[in-house]
């Protein structure tokens, strides 16, 4: 599939590429070959030197680089060559002789008219053979020879595979991006649903591990003491440092801020990483150097902050005692 | 429910192969056609019984061929296309034995001859690259030795003309034949590296919205009833209650929904979970919901409309561009229906394309799944975008 959603043959067959000009190059020298081996069949060497350097031409054409289908004008010239061809060297075999490759015209300019169809251009390639075989029908009724209309059925045969080649290649290779769609479709909802799955369960024991009991407490309806009540603004803090800070969830840093609250100490944990990967290690040294600061501290503000990706530190830490503040830089 | 066609490794390579062998045996039933008449015409001059055995085995494996490609598994495929080889060569190497003339009259080449590209196209579909050009040599320097013999054996001019000919005419067609087999295998590649990234950043995705639902959830359940219960009065204590029951139901639905699809939740729960993952993704989403009240629904049911919802409000959010967006969710004693709409760009719905997957798959696909679940999709170019998720209750 080319960025515009359509197959391209051309693309799949790499017809523009080195191999192909490999092929091209063994075309044309082929049929020089066999054109030159036969010159003395022929009425005219000329005509045939000429043709062949048309057929030459049109080969390259054919697989020079383009958008398919190629275009118009190119496909127009490949079918005046044909034509032009076919006209110039049928009359320039002498009927009635053995068949020979005198008439490699009619098995060159039918490859060029394949190669023509792969690049999209299926229906001028069979109106150039239409016009191929015209040509020769008259030439058979000229001459009464019918060695060059004995030819044609392998001809049509060649171009025909190839038709229904390129239109099964193009619905083919159309299905296929479908389908690899589809398995990446079906693969990716399968595994949201069991990365979604997976988060759920954490959320889920998290929260029930950090706030079910203090619910169900507050559920059952009984009065609340002043102890309970001051324990659920401490969990609060803590439910929402989890939001706040997802980074530095660890257990033994919730439990020192924790500590450090029911002291009377103000702390706000921040993460601004945006949820950038700070690694294990990393979230274990800020968490050290916080929970260093909140044990030695029974009043005052402490502000922790994992700092975004690429700031130089990992963390700063503030603390304001009442009368000075001082700050750390972590990492 | 939505059947999805069975797809398996290699999808690529294996339809390339068989359009592959669908056009040898297409080219097989071409040249078999083209030179009937000169089959008959040759019959003279070659012994009939062998001629005959030949001209069925040849004429009938491309039939045999043809009727198999599409379905039957490529090893017999493979197989067949090797008894075409095998068949060709045997009756390109005992054609001088069975030929009854020194020489064929009008100097026209054995018929087999022209059944050549069948052989070397069905040796480029089973054999490694190199195999496949060392047979092609094979089997034309075969051939033109053949010639050679069938014309008596005086002169080389046409032989030689004729290998070269060969040679360069089937050397097209393996050469297409191995390069779309590459490309085959370099799409099965391409794929499976698009499928992974796909599926890890789908992941990623779902992670990151489980997330934001836990979190919000988290704020406007558990904070707020933490704190009302600290501040709370005697005039207030019965709110309070009411505010934990209800932050205990949902985490009960939550942690339902990740263990057992059968077990019930309250139908405020659903609403509460769709509340949330909307907001999770945009604050700008309008959200409806009534109240329902003593209603419950399986949390398979919950899961459902959930993701199914999230994914048309973050589809909206990726092609609707600015636009007004609303959903609206009322659960009754008879199912569920949420509704999700935008006046965004719309698109064609008649002709999803595969950036649309999404709609197909997390949504309709997804949808399916439940028990009377189902989901349909209005869009018009231009005028926004429509999606109904329904869930009817089976019968208690």
């Amino acid at each position: 599939m080319n960025n515009t959603g359509t197959v391209s043959v051309t693309e799949i067959l790499r017809i523009t590429g080195s191999g192909a000009r490999t092929l091209l190059a063994t075309f044309v020298i082929v049929h020089l070959v066999l054109a030159v081996a036969t010159i003395t069949e022929v009425y005219s060497p000329l005509v045939t030197i000429v043709a062949i350097v048309l057929v030459a031409a049109a080969a390259v054409v054919v697989t020079l680089p383009a958008a398919e289908p190629l275009p118009l004008g190119r496909s127009l010239a490949i079918v005046a060559v044909v034509a032009a061809t076919t006209l110039a060297m049928d009359w320039n075999i002498e009927p009635g002789s053995a068949p020979t490759y005198s008439s490699w015209h009619l098995g060159a300019n039918t490859l060029v008219l394949l190669f023509l169809g792969l690049r999209g251009r299926s229906g001028l390639a069979w109106i150039g053979f239409t016009i191929m075989a015209a040509i020769t029908v008259v030439w058979t009724i000229d001459t009464g020879s019918t060695n060059l209309l004995g030819l044609l059925p392998n001809q049509i045969g060649t171009l025909l595979v190839g038709t229904l080649f390129a239109i099964g290649l193009r619905r083919t290779s159309r299905r296929i991006t479908e389908l690899h769609a589809e398995q990446a479709a079906i693969a990716s909802v399968e595994s949201a649903a069991r990365a979604a799955a997976e988060e759920r369960t954490r959320q889920a024991a998290h929260l029930n591990e950090v706030a079910r009991s203090a619910l169900e407490r507050i559920a059952d309806g009984a009065p609340f003491s002043d102890a309970e009540r001051e324990s659920w603004i401490r969990l609060e803090a803590t439910v929402r440092d989890s939001l706040r800070a997802p980074a530095l969830n660890i257990l033994k840093l919730t439990e020192a801020a924790d500590n450090a609250r029911s002291r009377g100490v103000e702390v706000t944990l921040l993460d601004d990483s945006e949820g950038a990967a700070t690694s294990e290690t990393d979230r274990e040294t800020i968490a050290a150097a916080i929970i260093e600061q909140l044990d030695e501290m029974d009043s005052g503000r402490l502000i922790g902050r994992v700092l975004p990706k690429g700031r130089g530190q990992l963390a700063t830490i503030l603390v304001d005692d009442g009368e000075s503040t001082t700050r750390t830089d972590v990492g | 429910m939505t059947v999805l066609e069975t797809t398996s490794p290699g999808t690529a390579t294996t339809r390339m192969t068989r359009v592959l062998f669908v056009g040898t045996s297409l080219t097989g039933l071409a040249f078999s056609a083209t030179n009937f008449s000169h089959a008959i015409d040759q019959a003279r001059f070659v012994d009939l019984a062998w001629d005959t055995v030949v001209a069925t085995a040849l004429w009938s494996v491309p039939i045999v061929l043809l009727l198999l490609s599409w379905w039957a598994p490529l090893a017999t495929l493979r197989a067949v296309a090797v008894a075409y080889m095998g068949i060709f060569l045997l009756a390109v190497l005992t054609w001088p034995f069975a030929q009854l003339v020194p020489r064929i009259p009008d100097g026209t080449q054995p018929w087999i001859i022209n059944l050549l590209p069948m052989a070397v196209f069905a040796g480029a579909l089973v054999l490694p690259a190199v195999g496949a050009w060392i047979s092609l040599a094979v089997l034309c320097l075969a051939v033109g030795a053949l010639r050679f013999l069938a014309d008596g054996g005086t002169s080389l001019s046409i032989p030689v003309q004729d290998t070269l000919f060969n040679a360069m005419y089937v050397s097209l067609f393996v050469a297409i034949i191995l390069v779309t087999l590459r490309a085959g295998r370099q799409r099965d590649i391409e794929a499976d590296r698009t499928a992974n990234d796909t599926i890890i950043a789908a992941a990623a995705e779902a992670q990151n919205l489980e997330r934001a639902t836990a979190a919000l959830l988290t704020h406007d359940e558990v904070i707020a009833t933490l704190i009302t219960a600290a501040r709370s009065t005697d005039a207030t204590a019965a709110m309070v209650t009411g505010y934990a029951t209800r932050a205990l139901q949902r985490l009960d639905a939550l942690a339902a929904t990740s263990d057992d699809p059968t077990s019930l939740v309250p139908a405020h729960a659903l609403v509460s979970l769709l509340r949330e993952t909307v907001g999770a993704l945009a604050d700008t989403v309008r959200f409806h919901a009534p109240e329902p009240a003593g209603i419950l629904v399986p949390t398979s049911v919950l899961r459902a409309l959930s993701d199914a919802t999230a994914e048309a409000v973050r589809n909206s959010l990726r092609h609707a561009g600015d636009s007004e967006r609303r959903v609206t969710a009322v659960v009754t004693d008879t199912g569920a229906i949420v509704e999700i709409v935008d006046d965004g760009a719309g698109f064609d719905s008649s002709s999803v394309t595969s950036e649309r997957f999404g709609i197909r798959f997390s949504i309709v696909h997804r949808m399916s799944l439940v028990e009377g679940g189902s989901a349909e999709l209005d869009s018009t170019p231009g005028k926004g975008t429509r999606i109904v998720l329904h869930w009817m209750r089976g019968p208690q």
